[in-house]
């Protein structure tokens, strides 16, 4: 007999009686029998350090039964707000951390819509939004998503917790196979200060507006979820020809103010321009604003949602919001193709 | 979806008293399985209640509940790990972001060898950290290709791998 392979050797070390030939093989290979025993040290190694038995698990069943869809299992209660100005403030708090410019992060920075909406507003504005926020509070959070590759759809859905819809009609011309990935959920919180404002505010000689009754400690949070993509690309680098990927829809909370006096509260500041506040308040409270900067966005219609078609040099994509899913469609393709792509999800 | 399966019946009008049925059956065994890579209870039955919910809430039916639920709680632990560990990282970085005091649970979970483990768990590939789990955990390799989703032949190699992988990033901690 050859030398078993590794995987045959692991797996002897967990019988209770290695049988045959390979027990024949390893009573004449010594290198075998070495390399066993460095397997059995590494896992018995492995063994100790990751019991379990030393952390205190808790017991009974209280939490085991299931609560209703709607309460979802999360800390403490908050009010829920879904306003375009908070998205647009958390979109730069977050942008300020994650690196611009792929699709993948275009996906992870956008929230709680019911429609989508291109807004121009660009790395320098949100330079000076977050310039302004960092005086008004602090920021808090890992806002850092890393794609990790997966092994296939299966497995890609199983990491994420949803289901990508999928694509019945791709373009003529094959585009060979998927690739799969998933970047986690991440969390962003703001911490409103007033006394930060006021010391910022005596400081720079700028007169802020009049911070709203309960603001002040207030926290802003902004979640999002998992975003699940499927690739598929030509070369081992450069731009997907095609990319498909979904991720509920973020959720954006917060302890005290509401949501009209957040609203106006953030489109009164000074870092804001003057345009993008007219085009915050213009946009009401279930509107998602995509920040485009110099890209163009036009309106186009998903399968009967409103949607967003964003073409810039790094990213040409349809984006569209239905059932609590924010989808994206995007890639090398032309608009006609893409929205082909899109409309044959189901 | 598939007729006759399980997920078929759950999706019935006792669709929330079956999944308890299931998650009842092997709630202690998931917690457990979160546990070893977080290192805490608490932390763990947390990850737990979200695979959980998400689970009762999707409309589609996994091939394998039960591989499904196993695959999904060792993932969601590893995101929750990695999330912990790039907030260390961030707060180091940036003083001032993490100034609050750190909580009992938090000194409990940060002991120095739980650390050494779950960084390494942290460095591991994402599927050999699952398969080493899985198998430590007491499941058969039978299961572990379940969940993992492999033949069950690979299953020896891959965790062979992980368990050497894991000692060599846990004998080089660098801090």
């Amino acid at each position: 007999m050859t030398h078993p392979d590794e995987g045959t050797l692991r797996m002897a070390l967990d019988d209770a009686e290695v049988k045959g030939r390979l027990r024949d093989h390893l009573e004449v290979c010594p290198d075998c029998r070495a390399e066993l025993e460095k397997m059995h040290r590494d896992a018995r190694f492995a063994k100790d350090a990751l019991g379990a038995d030393g952390i205190r698990l808790p017991h009974g069943e209280a939490r085991i039964r299931l609560r209703a869809k709607t309460e979802r299992p999360v800390g403490a209660i908050r009010a829920r707000v879904a306003t375009a100005a908070v998205a647009i403030a958390l979109i730069a708090c977050i942008l300020a951390f994650t690196p611009v410019g792929s699709m993948a992060t275009g996906l992870l920075n956008i929230f709680e819509p019911q429609a989508v909406q291109p807004i121009k507003l660009n790395a320098t504005d949100l330079a000076d939004m977050v310039s302004v926020l960092s005086h008004l509070g602090t920021v808090q959070g890992d806002v850092n998503p890393q794609m990790e590759p997966m092994s296939s759809r299966d497995v890609a859905e199983s990491a994420a917790g949803f289901a990508l819809s999928p694509v019945s009609a791709l373009p003529v011309g094959g585009l060979g196979t998927p690739s799969y990935a998933v970047a986690g959920s991440n969390s962003v919180s703001f911490t409103f200060s007033e006394a930060k404002a006021e010391a910022w505010e005596a400081s720079k000689g700028e007169t802020l507006p009049q911070m709203p009754q309960g603001m002040d400690g207030a926290i802003l949070n902004v979640k999002t979820h998992p975003v699940l993509m499927e690739v598929w690309q030509r070369g081992a680098s450069g731009e997907p020809t095609l990319l498909v990927a979904a991720s509920p829809d973020p959720t954006v909370t917060s302890t005290g103010p509401s949501a009209s006096e957040i609203e106006g509260y953030v489109a009164g500041l000074p870092g804001v321009p003057p345009s993008v506040a007219a085009e915050i308040l213009a946009l009401g409270a279930t509107t998602l604003p995509i920040p485009v900067g110099a890209a163009s966005g036009t309106s186009v219609q998903v399968n009967g949602h409103d949607g967003t078609f964003v073409t810039s040099q790094s990213l040409r994509a349809l984006i569209w919001q239905s059932g609590g899913m924010i989808h994206l469609v995007g890639g090398r393709l032309g608009e006609a193709e893409l929205l082909e792509v899109a409309q044959s999800q189901k | 979806m598939k007729s006759g399966s399980a997920w078929e019946a759950w999706a019935a009008d006792d669709h929330a008293g079956r999944l308890d049925g299931l998650f009842r059956d092997h709630y202690h065994d998931l917690v457990r399985l979160a546990a070893m890579i977080l290192r805490d209870g608490t932390e763990a039955e947390d990850v737990v209640q979200e695979v959980l919910w998400t689970l009762s809430s999707r409309g589609q039916e996994p091939r394998d509940p039960l591989a499904w639920l196993r695959r999904a709680v060792a993932n969601a632990a590893l995101n929750r790990l990695r999330s912990l560990m790039r907030r260390r990282r961030y707060e180091r970085r940036a003083p001032g972001a993490g100034e609050s005091e750190p909580s009992p649970e938090e000194i409990v979970t940060l002991r120095e060898s739980a650390r050494q483990v779950r960084e390494a768990l942290g460095r591991l590939p994402r599927r050999q950290v699952t398969v080493l789990l899985l198998r430590h955990s007491g499941l058969s390799y039978a299961e572990v290709a379940r969940a993992v989703d492999v033949p069950v032949n690979q299953v020896g190699t891959m965790l062979r791998r992980a368990e050497l992988r894991f000692r060599e990033v846990v004998d080089h901690d660098p801090s």
